[in-house]
């Protein structure tokens, strides 16, 4: 069973991510593939609890839909691809005008989505890592140090 | 008439980003919501952005003279430079977000519904920004890419 490690490098607060690859193989062998990255996490505008990197050309991965999940929980881990062109109006803040995509965690029940790819759930120090992701609206970014478990 | 807006202003700042807008206030439609925020200004503190309404900026109101006001000028729909009142306990009394009875105020940027985890919120629309769509969506996508800002409104 494959597992990734999120580091949050200002924190130091770490979780151990459980790839779900019977469920999502596609998107988890694409994100494998994707690894190491640093990636910094902001908090959704529609979602709630959900926090978020963007992936943007050319530093994008683009995976079709697998694995849907609309109710996530705190643990989550998710993938999401945008296929453009991005709507300058719109609530995007990244830099393509093209397509984009995003990696996605959870941190709170209080979240929705409108269909998300799940690859993936935390399975060590949630409780830490979702307190820490709290405090992204107010203070900013949380930088994340993501890469795969030997 | 001649023109000439007679509507009290207020004046909202962000030292740190540089950004600075004035607002009329819609008296005649929300005319006590209106004179609660004109008697505490100034207010401070930090805008953050929303996690559920889309494209808009939240303050959250201290001053416990600015909870409770009654609603006005209720609206569903808002579009950018919109700038609303919220009172949590018209939606239910007790804890949000681990907080008891709290107000906030929004300030709209772009396409925004207000809303709450589990449903749209009705807020009263009270005052209107003045500047550009557009130097509000630069401020709104900057607080959302860097975080909560501080904010002062004050009188004109």
């Amino acid at each position: 069973m494959a597992e990734i490690e999120m580091v949050m490098l200002r924190e130091k607060i770490r979780t151990v991510v459980i790839l779900l690859e019977n469920e999502a193989p596609r998107t988890c062998e694409a994100i494998l593939n994707f690894l190491p990255q640093e990636l910094d996490f902001i908090n959704g505008c529609a979602s709630g609890a959900e926090a978020l990197a963007y992936l943007d050309p050319p530093n994008i991965v683009r995976i079709e839909e697998e694995n849907l999940e609309r109710h996530p929980i705190p643990g989550d881990v998710a993938y999401w691809y945008a296929r453009g062109p991005v709507n300058p109006k719109g609530s995007y803040a990244g830099t393509s005008t093209t397509d984009y995509a995003e990696l996605i965690y959870f941190y709170d029940r209080k979240a929705r989505s409108t269909g998300i790819n799940l690859f993936g759930r935390m399975t060590e120090n949630l409780d830490e890592f979702c307190r820490a992701s709290h405090r992204i609206r107010a203070e900013g970014p949380i930088r994340i140090l993501i890469r795969k478990l030997e | 008439m001649n023109g000439v807006c007679l509507a009290r202003r207020i004046e909202i700042d962000i030292s740190e980003l540089n950004f600075s807008a004035r607002a009329f206030l819609l008296e005649d439609e929300a005319p006590k919501t209106c004179e609660a925020v004109w008697r505490a200004l100034p207010i401070e503190g930090k805008v953050i952005h929303t996690d559920f309404s889309g494209m808009m900026l939240n303050l959250a109101l201290k001053d416990e003279a600015l909870f409770n006001l009654p609603r006005e000028n209720e609206v569903k729909v808002v579009r950018p430079r919109d700038i609303t009142y919220w009172y949590s306990y018209w939606v239910k009394p007790g804890l949000i977000r681990g907080m008891d009875e709290f107000a906030e105020i929004g300030f709209v940027y772009g396409e925004a519904h207000p809303r709450n985890f589990w449903d749209e919120e009705i807020v009263s629309l009270f005052a209107v920004v003045e500047e550009s769509s557009e130097s509000l969506m630069k401020l709104g996508k900057t607080v959302r890419r860097t975080g909560g800002k501080e904010m002062i409104m004050r009188k004109v």
